[in-house]
């Protein structure tokens, strides 16, 4: 079997018949324990529930009733996603024997899509506190160099995917969440539209800025994902009720007449980027341009304006939902996380409310910004992955993240990988949006990616045959 | 802000925390001032919050 496959490519040597699920499960399985001993990726390997998935999608790969694309695909969830029967820990000690009872939406809707469940992800504590070594796990490594920070909080979600442990698995973006560590691990990764997929049964952090994705090698694998975990739900309340595109249809139309404008000033001003970076975006745009695509620069208020609301919003949430452990169980949270929830007891109500004014003011700005272009480019990160000892526990208030302004104004944004930078790792672009227009994201990001190449690198220490 | 103070509006919050933590908090307390200050700038009076709220339940 080839070491890595995308979703793309197994699903379609499974359809063929070529690919037996339990066969690509173990292959999956034996690379876990060749290399999770160094990446720590999971926090809980569910190898017999993967079996059987894989047993039940190979029934049904051989009697011609495979309900999809992801059937008999190996997965793995950030572990704040609930699993019935199954721990979720929110890699924390608050949670350390923690069972769920229900199935989160989407790991109901994946499941329910054949897909193979592997296990449980590393994630940033409670998905805002890492990289941290005082909780119950160590932190995940980043796989194109293990001493090197994976981004976060779907931390263990990155190194998975790229390392080619799992072939795609969900993650949680507040502030950048999905993004960041696509970004750095090298992946493609989506927050979609705020509401586009239910958040019910995923441990919350801030309700007015948290959002459900997938995460995967390639653009097109984050679309069949994205499909199977797209759509209404009634009982989450912020939920959109409207029908579910076809994330795959435009996929190979190119850039030919798509209209794309370039946030210039978040990374050449605001945040300046790594040379490799922002080599990486001026390829990019010459790429579009040569496909046939317009391209102009926009401009918007300055990257903090929209990082300062969004970061005292989810301080404010966070606060709120975690309160009652701050008060009484506050050292059994990591150092970094309960730090930083402790500011949340320091806002005023009249702080939340201005910046959720404030907040309106800039989704406004920011569609009027778009009201002539299809998709915005920028940058996701700032530049390759740091040490992961390295990491500023105050990173978010010194300098303005490439993520948190599309949190803030709840577009859908894909971070694409652009190349590598002078340490080998990832850099990478950032695609977003107007409202529930992922079809158009993908199509954007897919014509980029197929076009460059950069999907044909794998980590050095992941392969091995 | 002096440490005397910053520890008063810690302990109102209710969280039981150190000395050597409130130290931590406050060395990083300017910045998280200027950010809550940057989030909050001076808005019309009829400027809505983003968040509004929606008389049917679900």
């Amino acid at each position: 079997m080839e070491p890595f496959l995308t979703i793309t490519e197994a699903s379609g040597l499974i359809a063929a018949k070529k690919l037996s699920p339990v066969e690509l499960t173990r292959h999956c399985l034996d690379r876990v324990c060749k290399l999770d001993g160094t990446l720590h990726s999971f926090l809980l390997v569910t190898e017999d529930r993967a079996l059987a998935d894989a047993r039940a999608a190979e029934g049904r790969m051989m009697t011609g009733t495979l309900k999809g694309p992801l059937d008999g695909i190996p997965i793995g969830h950030k572990d704040i996603y609930n699993t019935a029967g199954i721990r979720t820990t929110a890699h924390s000690k608050l949670l350390e024997h923690n069972i769920p009872a229900e199935d989160s939406v989407v790991v109901a809707k994946w499941a329910a899509a054949g897909a193979v469940l592997m296990g449980k992800l590393a994630t940033h504590e409670f998905a805002m506190g890492g990289p941290s070594f005082d909780l119950p796990w160590p932190p995940a490594r980043n796989p194109w160099n293990p001493e090197h920070f994976t981004a976060g909080s779907s931390s263990g979600t990155g190194a998975a995917v790229a390392a080619g442990l799992v072939l795609g698995g969900t993650g949680s973006d507040t502030g950048g969440s999905i993004r960041g560590p696509s970004a750095l691990c090298g992946l493609a990764g989506i927050k979609p539209t705020y509401g586009l997929s239910s958040r019910r049964g995923v441990l919350p952090l801030s309700q007015t800025l948290d959002h459900t994705g997938p995460m995967a090698w390639t653009v097109q694998d984050c679309a069949l994902l994205l499909q199977a975990m797209a759509g209404y739900d009634p009982l989450d309340p912020a939920s959109a009720d409207r029908p579910v595109a076809d994330f795959s249809a435009d996929l190979d139309k190119g850039a030919k007449g798509l209209r794309i404008g370039v946030l210039r000033q978040f990374y050449e001003a605001d945040n300046p980027v790594s040379a490799a970076t922002k080599q990486g975006i001026e390829d990019a745009l010459t790429l579009f341009r040569d496909q046939g695509a317009e391209v102009r620069d926009v401009t918007v208020s300055p990257m903090m304006d929209y990082n300062a609301p969004g970061w005292v919003i989810l301080t404010a949430e966070a606060y709120a939902v975690h309160e009652p452990w701050l008060k009484e169980r506050f050292n059994d949270y990591g150092e970094l996380l309960r730090d930083r929830l402790a500011f949340g007891g320091l806002l005023r109500a009249v702080d939340y409310v201005q910046a959720q004014r404030r907040r309106l003011a800039l989704c406004q700005e920011m569609r009027d910004a778009m009201a002539d272009v299809d998709v915005l480019i920028t940058a996701s990160a700032q530049g390759e992955a740091p040490k992961i000892t390295e990491v500023p526990k105050w990173a978010m208030f010194e300098k303005p993240g490439f993520t948190m302004p599309f949190n803030l104004t709840g577009l859908p944004a894909l971070s694409v990988c652009s190349g590598y930078g002078a340490g080998g790792l990832p850099v990478s672009i950032q695609i977003v949006g107007k409202p529930f227009a992922e079809a158009t994201v993908f199509r954007a990001g897919h014509a980029y990616e197929t076009a460059m190449g950069w999907r044909n690198k794998r980590p050095a220490m992941s392969t091995f045959q | 802000m002096d440490k005397a103070t910053f520890s008063l509006i810690i302990d109102q919050t209710g969280l039981t925390l150190t000395e050597a933590q409130k130290a931590v908090l406050l060395s990083a307390y300017p910045m998280f001032q200027a950010m809550v200050t940057r989030a909050t700038p001076p808005l019309p009076r009829e400027a809505e919050p983003s968040v509004i709220f929606q008389p049917e339940v679900r």
